[in-house]
């Protein structure tokens, strides 16, 4: 990685941070549901930088980022969470035992 | 698009391509904001607009309930100032005014072929010093604004016979 992309992680990590701080801090106020959104928009995030910084050359993790972007773009249902979540993490956790 | 049409089939948009919004059409929603009514015609708002993508990326950062990469933002603030009327008109109006000003953007944008999401999960005093509001006027809610990219399924909605009755409740 060259200083300029090395500039540009650092960049969007403090983004990140400044994100996962107010998260924290709106928790306090919010309903406790909106947490899981907070945690799931990190993922997407995080999977952002990765992709936005040429970090991104696993096709797992590049189908995982597609996944959530199309979840988070959805409208606010617990049922549909619940089966979402458990559904990508059934992906996840059979690409984890694959990895071993 | 008629008036109703508009109405049912606007969605909160969360995700959204890469393609800017033009000028024009950005001052085509802030025009269908200001059309707004408002408790004594006080128009106690005032937009601001955001397109730069380094002030996006960092709004991102303090408002956690906006989803995707917007192109545009408009954070809908009060001028407290202006928020009660000559003739008294309570200041907890501008909540409703503000309500008017927020479904006329999102709708303004959804004529126009764009998507919208409202987001009230924002630090306020972070957004008040990456916008440099002064202490009078005060940001209420910030509205995302792209292309769609996803556009959600309707929600599930009360029934009508949970929400309305006729002439009297019960």
């Amino acid at each position: 990685m060259n200083s300029k992309n090395s500039q540009e992680l650092k960049n969007d990590l403090f983004y990140l941070i400044a994100y996962l701080i107010t998260s924290a801090r709106g928790l306090l106020d919010e309903p406790a549901e909106y947490g899981i959104y907070r945690l799931m928009d990190t993922t997407g995030r995080l999977l952002e930088i990765m992709e936005a910084n040429q970090l991104m050359d696993d096709p797992f993790l590049q189908d995982l980022k597609n996944r959530i972007s199309e979840e988070m773009a959805g409208s606010m249902d617990s049922q549909r969470q619940r089966e979402k979540l458990d559904e990508l993490l059934e992906m996840v956790s059979a690409e984890m035992s694959q990895r071993l | 698009m008629d008036t109703l049409d508009a109405i049912f089939s606007r969605r909160s948009i969360r995700s959204f391509t890469s393609y800017s919004i033009s000028e024009t059409n950005l001052d085509t929603i802030i025009r269908a904001g200001a059309a707004a009514p408002s408790g004594g015609n006080a128009q106690p708002w005032v937009f601001i607009s955001i397109m730069q993508a380094r002030r996006i990326q960092a709004l991102r950062a303090i408002a956690p309930g906006m989803g995707g990469q917007p192109t545009a933002v408009i954070a809908l603030c009060v001028d407290e100032s202006r928020a009660s009327t000559p003739t008294g008109s309570p200041v907890f109006l501008t909540c409703y005014d503000l309500g008017g000003v927020m479904q006329n953007m999102l709708l303004a944008a959804h004529e126009l072929g764009l998507g919208g999401c409202a987001v009230a999960s924002f630090h306020a005093q972070s957004l008040a010093t990456l916008l440099n509001l002064p202490g009078h006027i005060k940001p209420h809610l910030v509205l995302a604004f792209g292309k769609p990219s996803v556009v959600p399924a309707a929600p599930p909605k009360r029934g009508l016979d949970e929400i309305h009755f006729r002439e009297k409740y019960g």
